[in-house]
């Protein structure tokens, strides 16, 4: 039988095909960013680290934008789904967020001479990034889960303001950071050969996301599954 | 600019990359896999009461 993932916690046949997607997505990429893109004359090698930062910073914005739609729809109706979609995709963001982080500060290190400053890109990225690691952690560290969700879903909307703080950072402040050069009024000032190496790892990365975050939400609900087992009621 | 160094950089971003994304989903399907154990212990738990007070009702 075809099963697009069950409650059982087995994978159905659309994790198989985003996990196989993922896979050979991550392998084309490679591909396109060590073969078929240039080494960047002024960077040098260094510079391909730029595919995979934008990328991870797309599925963190991605992820933030659903925790943030999520926890309205949570405030409105508290339903357990909406938290947990929102759990899911919070913890991706936080993942990706790190992987933006640690990938900026190793490209940071040969071209500024240095792995961190506290610039406001970079800053307002690792405020980013607390949030939502006090976002994951708030329903643990308060008494009753109800109202540790629903805190935690005002955190969810409150936080995501940094997005766009962290986006314009660029033009709103001085700051070390190159400036924009793929989401520009003008359009992308790339050769086509980036432009189209940045859209399909964008592609890949979205895919990716989508295929961890249903792993999550089935690990969800196998946690259900065994409280509802383990309940004296049944 | 060393090209040699930089390109040390550039595996170092690569291979992180690489671990905490395999980390990630490695952590993900361990959880998974010991829940599925777990429920499947208590269901076949449950399923051995069951038949042992159907068949005491039986006798």
């Amino acid at each position: 039988m075809l099963r697009s993932g069950n409650a059982e916690g087995g994978r159905g046949w659309l994790d198989d095909a985003l996990g196989v997607a993922a896979l050979i997505g991550m392998v084309v990429a490679l591909w396109l960013i060590f073969i078929y893109t240039p080494v960047e004359l002024v960077q040098g090698a260094v510079q391909k680290v730029f595919y995979i930062h934008l990328a991870s910073i797309w599925n963190a914005y991605l992820g933030f934008f659903i925790v943030f739609v999520a926890s309205i729809l949570y405030l409105r109706r508290a339903s357990a789904r909406t938290d947990r979609i929102a759990r899911a995709w919070a913890e991706i963001g936080v993942v990706f967020t790190t992987i933006t982080l640690i990938s900026g500060a190793i490209w940071a290190k040969p071209i500024w001479g240095t792995y961190w400053t506290w610039d406001p890109r970079l800053t307002s990225t690792l405020v980013l990034w607390l949030i939502y690691v006090v976002y994951l952690m708030l329903p643990g560290l308060i008494g009753d889960p109800e109202r540790g969700r629903r805190y935690a879903a005002i955190v969810g909307i409150i936080g995501f303001i940094d997005v766009p703080i962290v986006h314009m950072s660029v033009r709103w402040w001085r700051t070390l950071h190159p400036d924009p050069i793929v989401a520009t009024v003008e359009g992308p000032a790339l050769p086509m050969s980036m432009w189209y190496t940045v859209l399909f790892c964008i592609a890949v990365f979205t895919v990716l996301a989508v295929f961890l975050v249903r792993q999550r939400l089935q690990i969800d609900e196998m946690r259900e599954t065994l409280n509802a087992l383990r309940s004296p009621a049944r | 600019m060393d090209a040699i160094q930089n390109f040390d950089y550039l595996f170092a971003a690569y291979a992180i990359l690489w671990v905490v994304v395999f980390g990630y989903f490695f952590f993900l399907t361990r959880q998974l896999g010991d829940l599925r154990r777990e429920v499947n212990a208590l269901r076949e738990e449950r399923e051995g009461r069951g038949s042992d007070e159907e068949e005491e009702a039986g006798a």
